[in-house]
């Protein structure tokens, strides 16, 4: 079946509000490329959830880069991160002053860094799912073998499971979750499968063509009111995930509490350095103080990503948060949900 | 000397053998032969004036170098006002230590460059700032065209866009480049001046409203500008945009649109529909010009100030202008 046909489908077997939930920032940003809202039925009711690590990333982290910075030290990140501003600024704000930031576009980049600045200390700010997670595993288990004495790490690693719990014990509108391909991948199809045991929520996992993400709309909103879990990126996700990449996360990393920003902390939601890793863990190294802070309390992030606001319906959308003074997590990156409302949600034609 | 140094800059015998044995080498013509500090040019008509820098890095990439860029740039500025290209002229700002065999390979890259341009380069100058004042080599070129008859004219309701190839070639040969991507490809920049196009704006001058190159910011933000300067809604269908494959590969790695991302040989044109598929045959046949393509229209005057794209899933959505650095997404 084609594109066009499987909208067709869903807009004539769709006959009452459904609700659903896509967590991954890749879902989100491909749902607003291809327009798909302007050719689904209203009745189809599309969410964007917490699932992009940038949006998320706790202010006390880029705060703390920046005092990193002014401590003369270099800061190695992803693009985006460069962009999400801290309690007063933004590593691209200091870039622009004159500190050291470099950006990089894999982990795996750390290695000519850290040859060709040997007498500077580098700090790797790294944030991801469990998708990234077992390439940054990776690089700091090759950092402590070849015994890297200038480099540590700054973690703000998220897991996916607890943050979908915390979404699901709420007062929420749910009713079917468009699961992440990407995590998948590393953690198997089964670790989705408490959605729909525990939760009582429909779950398909999805990859990201045009039509991988149709499909699961397609199957959630045909299946409304009976429950079902299927894995529709069976070309890549496989019952267990990938053993290799759960070793590698298992050996270095450990769980650990995380701060979401614009939701607040929730148990055992990231992954921190074990103590093996220690050493290499920036906060340990440098007896960092991660303050928590929120830009503004009043920003209604939360709400959205649990479907229970609009962005459209928050006070500062447009007015005062936009995408370059971004208050909440769904203003920060492309994936953002707000981001999405801004750039893409004007009438056309 | 194999490298050059600040004595180079000076403006003493080093400098002009620097200017005589290589830069003059390559341009040689007779206005440089006039040996005054401006060049002496008669002109009886209107001209079109225009400058721009150059600071690409990579200085060489596949498919080009910034000698090229710099002479392709400013002549396909000229183009874009419906005039023909005549003189330019070009300022180096070059780091001491710079390679001068790097230095003579781009000058001669210059001189190729305008040789397929029909321009020649009619007045210059060298700097050369202390090691790491510079980043290698920048160039500034201005231009002079002249203008026959002024044939930029309003848009209208229903005009027909056409691009003359596939787009975003440069920009996604330099992102990989930019981004130490290992990877093999087959694609190469599409800097090169637009003459070769010339044929066909003749042909077709009086159908043709407006042409404009999609350089920095990409098609995105050039049509952005189109939109919003003449007070136009812009239609365009993500099917008929033609992008290379590879482009599409790199820039989804990346999580760059390449709507936004720049080509350096393209031309974008606005034309009354009644000759666009025949205006569009005719660029086809061109020398890499087999992706030339209609990608949308003007669908209302004096209403919105926006561009959207019908999807390939038949879905709408906003092309909004670009408001920030192209940086990839990592999630």
């Amino acid at each position: 079946m084609d594109e066009k046909r499987l909208i067709n489908e869903i807009n004539q077997q769709i006959k009452n509000k459904v609700n659903l939930m896509e967590v991954c920032g890749t879902h989100t940003h491909e749902i607003k490329r291809l327009g798909l809202e302007s050719v689904l039925s209203n009745n189809v009711n599309l969410i964007s959830g917490p699932g992009c690590p940038v949006c998320v990333s706790s202010c006390g982290m880029i705060d703390q880069a920046i005092e990193c910075l002014k401590d003369k030290k270099t800061i190695v990140t992803f693009g985006d991160m460069v962009k999400v501003k801290g309690t007063t600024s933004s590593l691209k704000e200091m870039k622009i002053k004159g500190y050291k930031v470099i950006v990089i576009y894999s982990p795996l980049d750390l290695f000519n860094i850290i040859r060709n600045n040997i007498d500077e200390e580098i700090i790797f700010l790294g944030v991801g799912f469990e998708t990234t997670a077992p390439v940054i595993a990776s690089v700091i288990k090759q950092m402590k073998k070849s015994n890297q004495k200038n480099v540590s790490f700054l973690l703000d690693i998220k897991r996916m499971k607890p943050i979908l719990i915390y979404i699901l014990s709420k007062n929420h509108k749910i009713n079917g979750i468009v699961a992440p391909g990407h995590v998948a991948t590393i953690t198997g199809s089964e670790y989705f499968r408490f959605i729909t045991e525990d939760y009582h929520i429909s779950c398909a996992i999805c990859g990201f063509t045009s039509l991988d993400i149709l499909s699961g709309i397609y199957y959630l909103s045909k299946h409304k009111g009976k429950l079902q879990f299927i894995n529709l990126y069976s070309r890549a996700v496989r019952p267990n995930g990938n053993p290799l990449a759960k070793n590698i996360i298992n050996e270095v990393f450990e769980e650990s509490d995380a701060y979401w920003r614009g939701i607040g902390s929730i148990k055992y939601s990231g992954y921190r350095l074990n103590s093996e890793y220690k050493d290499y863990d920036a906060i340990n190294k440098y007896q960092l103080n991660i303050v928590h802070n929120e830009i503004d309390n009043d920003c209604c992030c939360d709400k959205i990503m649990l479907g229970l606001k609009k962005p459209t319906e928050c006070k500062y959308f447009r007015i005062i948060c936009h995408p370059n003074n971004p208050l909440g997590p769904c203003m920060v990156s492309s994936e953002g949900c707000c981001l999405a409302y801004y750039k893409y949600g004007r009438k056309y034609g | 000397m194999d490298k050059i140094t600040l004595v180079h800059g000076e403006g003493g015998s080093v400098s002009e053998e620097l200017i005589q044995n290589h830069i003059k080498k390559q341009f040689n013509n007779v206005y440089l032969k006039q040996k005054l500090d401006s060049a002496l040019i008669d002109v009886s008509k209107k001209i079109a004036f225009t400058t721009d820098s150059y600071v690409v890095k990579p200085l060489f990439f596949s498919g080009g170098d910034i000698g090229r860029l710099a002479v392709s740039g400013t002549v396909n500025d000229l183009m874009t006002v419906f005039s023909t290209p005549l003189f330019l002229s070009c300022s180096f700002i070059i780091e001491e230590g710079f390679e001068m065999k790097s230095f003579n390979r781009i000058l001669k890259s210059m001189k190729e460059t305008c040789l397929e341009a029909n321009v020649e380069i009619v007045t210059g100058d060298t700097k050369v700032v202390p090691k790491g004042d510079a980043d290698g080599l920048y160039i500034n070129t201005s231009g002079i065209g002249m203008v026959d008859k002024n044939h930029v004219k309003p848009l209208e309701e229903g005009d027909t866009i056409i691009v003359s190839g596939s787009l975003a070639l440069h920009g996604t040969v330099i992102l990989v480049d930019r981004y130490q991507l290992k990877m093999d490809m087959s694609i190469t920049s599409d800097c090169k001046p637009l003459n070769y196009l010339l044929e066909v704006i003749n042909k077709y001058k009086d159908g043709i409203n407006m042409m404009r190159d999609p350089t920095r910011g990409g098609l995105g933000t050039l049509l952005n500008e189109i939109s919003t300067q003449n007070k136009v809604t812009i239609e365009i269908n993500e099917e008929t945009i033609p992008f290379h494959d590879e482009v599409k590969a790199v820039n989804e790695l990346l999580g760059i649109d390449p709507l936004y991302v720049s080509s350096e040989g393209r031309m974008v044109f606005v034309v009354k529909s009644e000759i666009a598929n025949e205006m569009v045959n005719d660029l086809k046949k061109l020398e890499d010009g087999e992706n030339a393509s209609i990608i949308g229209r003007i669908k209302n005057k004096n209403r919105d100030s926006i561009v959207y794209m019908n999807t390939k899933i038949g879905g709408k959505r906003i092309v909004g202008a670009l408001d920030d650095l192209i940086l990839p997404r990592i999630c």
